[in-house]
């Protein structure tokens, strides 16, 4: 389980949202990715996952490349980007589904994952309609549904917008439990968010990457991420 | 991680199977299915019961058999065409980017080209299901004023399918240039029901050009078939005061109107997946 970009740029028109970045990691952890609101993570997020392409410069998962073999990339990973929200007429049920279908898992495994990760996530009764959900019960979906087919990497941005914070403690709590296998690249503009599961962080900012090291040497160097935040992103 | 748990690759065609059950599911649920499937019951239904009231013969004495009045039967069946695949096909790409469902369906590991594949056949079996009630009452029509149905009726049904197949393909593409769904089935709608007769009438009847490119003109072929006295090229002079004014019409051959049919699938379907395929979601 790798991710490794290289000397990334994204430009909409005069407007740079990425400006040559690069890093990477390799093996399981969680790894936080920081940054101010229009910092460029959710860029980085969707060009990862296949939604944007790339200006210039190139993008592997689990070393296939994501402009020239994005199946592949899809297939190892799980994403939950920017609010996803399932067909409004279908059933959770039906949603899961249809996603355990595209990656190819048996009749028994999709009954088993869904019941799994629904009891997990708490989810509402599985014949409700994704239309009559409220934005915390979608994302929960959209996160069962990242997660059903046990991919190796899981790319999270800002999931938990729209979730209250007793569902705030659970999620940490899933990704506590899931980091023990699992490369998972959480994004986050609120550093008390992901302090407590990220192993590393990758500070961005205008687009550009400030900062790559790990939880233990940023406190060491700066005594809490929360100094190590201002002085390397800024106020 | 459950390690006896692993996403495989399904291949296409599993791929488009997976798209098509679903989309069709959920175009099967929406309103608008079953307000079109009444609409077109509720036409079919008026007409026939004006015509068996009034009698065929007090509206037009040229139904004098089943093939001329299916011919005119048939001439409001292209307006019903494009109503209906306009609604299918008129947000079929735009609603994915209007919405965020496009961050839960394009992260699927599914070939952009398998799910929109997916959906045109949903829409295609969503639109034809409607079609058929109207072809179900002109048969009855048929059978009740004529006591038969001619041989080119399955003609027409397959022609229809062609027409339907045509406008869902540029529908599709329509739909591919805006990112919203209620901008680009309008444009749908607009585009096939006023624009493209307008310029087909004003071809024909100004310039004496046959509209060979005109998705609405080959369609003619799906009730043309019924015709007993097919002209392709008709001149109509009417005189003025300064000499004569000459009205041009064409009629498809049928040979014809499945070619310009075969164009309009092919060439905006393959413009559809593509620019599915390389389209970003920005939002």
């Amino acid at each position: 389980m790798d991710i490794e970009v290289k000397n990334l740029t994204k430009r909409y028109g005069d407007k740079t949202a990425l400006d040559d970045i690069s890093f990477s990691h390799k093996g399981k952890g969680v790894i936080g990715y920081l940054g101010p609101n229009g910092a460029g993570k959710t860029t980085t997020f969707k060009i990862l996952a296949g939604l944007l392409k790339p200006t210039s410069g190139s993008v592997f998962v689990n070393g296939f490349d994501v402009s020239k073999d994005l199946k592949n990339v899809l297939l190892s990973i799980g994403a939950v980007i920017e609010s996803p929200e399932p067909d409004r007429t279908q059933t959770i049920k039906e949603a899961l589904t249809m996603s355990a279908e595209f990656n190819g898992l048996s009749k028994v495994d999709i009954y088993k994952q869904i019941n799994k990760y629904g009891k997990l996530l708490e989810l509402p009764p599985l014949d409700s309609r994704i239309g009559k959900l409220s934005k915390g019960q979608r994302q929960r979906v959209s996160l069962v549904a990242a997660l059903i087919s046990e991919p190796s990497i899981l790319l999270l941005d800002e999931p938990t917008s729209g979730l209250d914070p007793a569902e705030r403690m659970k999620f940490k709590k899933l990704i506590l439990s899931m980091k023990k296998d699992r490369l998972i690249l959480i994004s986050s503009h609120v550093i008390q968010e992901i302090k407590e599961v990220c192993d590393e962080i990758i500070f961005i900012n205008n687009g550009k990457i400030m900062k790559q090291d790990t939880v233990k040497n940023l406190q060491k160097k700066y005594k809490d991420l929360e100094r190590a935040y201002m002085k390397i992103v800024g106020s | 991680m459950n390690n006896s748990i692993q996403s495989r690759d399904i291949g296409r065609l599993s791929e488009i199977a997976v798209s098509f059950k679903y989309t069709l599911k959920s175009y099967l649920r929406t309103k608008r299915f079953l307000a079109l499937a009444i609409l077109v019951a509720l036409i079919s239904i008026a007409i026939f019961a004006v015509e068996a009231h009034v009698g065929i013969s007090a509206i037009n004495a040229e139904y004098s058999n089943a093939s001329n009045y299916l011919y005119s039967f048939m001439q409001n069946i292209t307006f019903v065409v494009i109503i209906v695949a306009a609604f299918f096909g008129g947000n079929a790409i735009s609603t994915d980017f209007a919405s965020n469902y496009s961050y839960y369906i394009l992260v699927q590991p599914a070939r952009r080209s398998s799910i929109l594949v997916g959906r045109y056949l949903a829409a295609l079996l969503a639109s034809f299901s409607i079609i058929l009630i109207y072809y179900v009452f002109a048969a009855i029509s048929s059978f009740y004023f004529f006591s038969t149905l001619p041989g080119v009726f399955a003609s027409s049904v397959g022609l229809v399918a062609l027409f339907v197949l045509s406008i869902l393909s540029f529908a599709f593409f329509l739909s591919s240039l805006f990112n919203n769904p209620q901008t680009s089935t309008v444009a749908v709608v607009i585009l096939l029901i006023v624009v493209l007769p307008i310029a087909s009438s004003v071809l024909q009847s100004f310039l004496s050009v046959e509209p060979w490119f005109l998705v609405n003109y080959g369609g003619q072929v799906v009730y043309s078939v019924f015709s007993t006295h097919f002209v392709h090229f008709s001149q109509l002079k009417i005189p003025t005061k300064g000499g004569e004014f000459t009205i041009t019409q064409y009629e498809p051959y049928t040979l014809e109107g499945i070619e310009i049919m075969l164009g309009y699938i092919i060439i905006f379907f393959i413009a559809s997946v593509f620019m599915y395929k390389y389209k970003e979601v920005k939002g």
